[in-house]
């Protein structure tokens, strides 16, 4: 499986694809469908945590931010289980954001506030996260260590 | 606090609150919005709340959970209490340490170890 992350977000013609309504509890079974061949890959318990850590994440900041909470709206799912890496895309469809605008939550001067680590989560237990040009789809890849 | 569809465990060493997570999963908008409204209602109940929250159930947390705990320490602090946090796993650990949340909070290995800072 080839990813070019340095070009477009790419998800494998072989990935799974499924749309569903901005919804925690249909996309919550999607993720755990994922965590389950996650498991059956082979990958340890801190793998599996850091990638689940990635997907709720990104499925929180797709319903939340992305379709606005409003169920009538859907979310894009492409995944890809290997034996040595996990390739992850949510596409919410939304108006997207400014990634630079994101300020980084260890600054001391943030410490205190309540919002903004889920990008820095994302990251910090990916190998690697890319937003599209807009910002309403999201690719992560998880190497196996 | 005490009812059947808390997200909690509530139980009083002398005048501290030692709270614990019913969910292992404290990752769902709905159980977050509930324990912080919660725990929240038991730091305005409270001249001086202290405040020992017990992760020991716990295997997995969120961004919001976190936010949720902060906003919880922010009216702790606001009422001159104080707020340990003990029985983190290792895994939620590095979630607390990555995100220099561990210099914000007092985090203790054990509650007995947590009990014994609110005298220092």
């Amino acid at each position: 499986m080839t990813i070019d992350f340095d070009g477009e977000a790419i998800c494998p013609e072989d990935a799974t694809r499924e749309r569903i309504p901005a919804d925690f509890a249909r996309a919550h079974q999607i993720r755990d469908g994922i965590l389950s061949l996650v498991e059956e890959a082979g990958y340890d318990p801190t793998s599996a945590f850091a990638i689940r850590i990635a997907l709720d994440e990104a499925i929180s900041n797709a319903i939340r931010y992305g379709c606005c909470r409003d169920s009538a709206k859907h979310i894009r799912f492409c995944y890809k289980v290997e034996s040595d890496m996990v390739v992850l895309e949510i596409d919410d469809g939304g108006s997207g954001f400014a990634l630079d605008a994101i300020p980084d939550p260890t600054m001391d001067e943030r410490l205190e506030c309540p919002s903004g680590r889920g990008i820095f989560l994302m990251r910090s237990f990916m190998t690697k996260v890319r937003f599209n040009k807009c910002g309403n789809c999201v690719t992560m890849l998880y190497k196996k260590p | 606090m005490s009812s059947s569809d808390s997200r909690l465990r509530i139980r009083h060493h002398e005048e501290i609150n030692i709270v614990e997570f019913i969910d292992r999963n404290i990752l769902d908008e709905a159980n977050i919005a509930q324990i912080g409204d919660e725990i929240g209602n038991l730091v305005a109940i409270e001249s001086t709340p202290l405040i020992l929250i017990s992760f020991a159930n716990v295997d997995h947390l969120s961004s919001a959970a976190l936010g949720a705990l902060i906003t919880i320490n922010n009216k702790i602090k606001a009422k001159d209490g104080r707020l340990r946090l003990a029985n983190i796993n290792d895994q939620i650990l590095e979630v607390f340490q990555i995100t220099r949340l561990d210099r914000l909070f007092q985090i203790h290995e054990t509650t007995d170890i947590a009990i014994e800072s609110f005298g220092e």
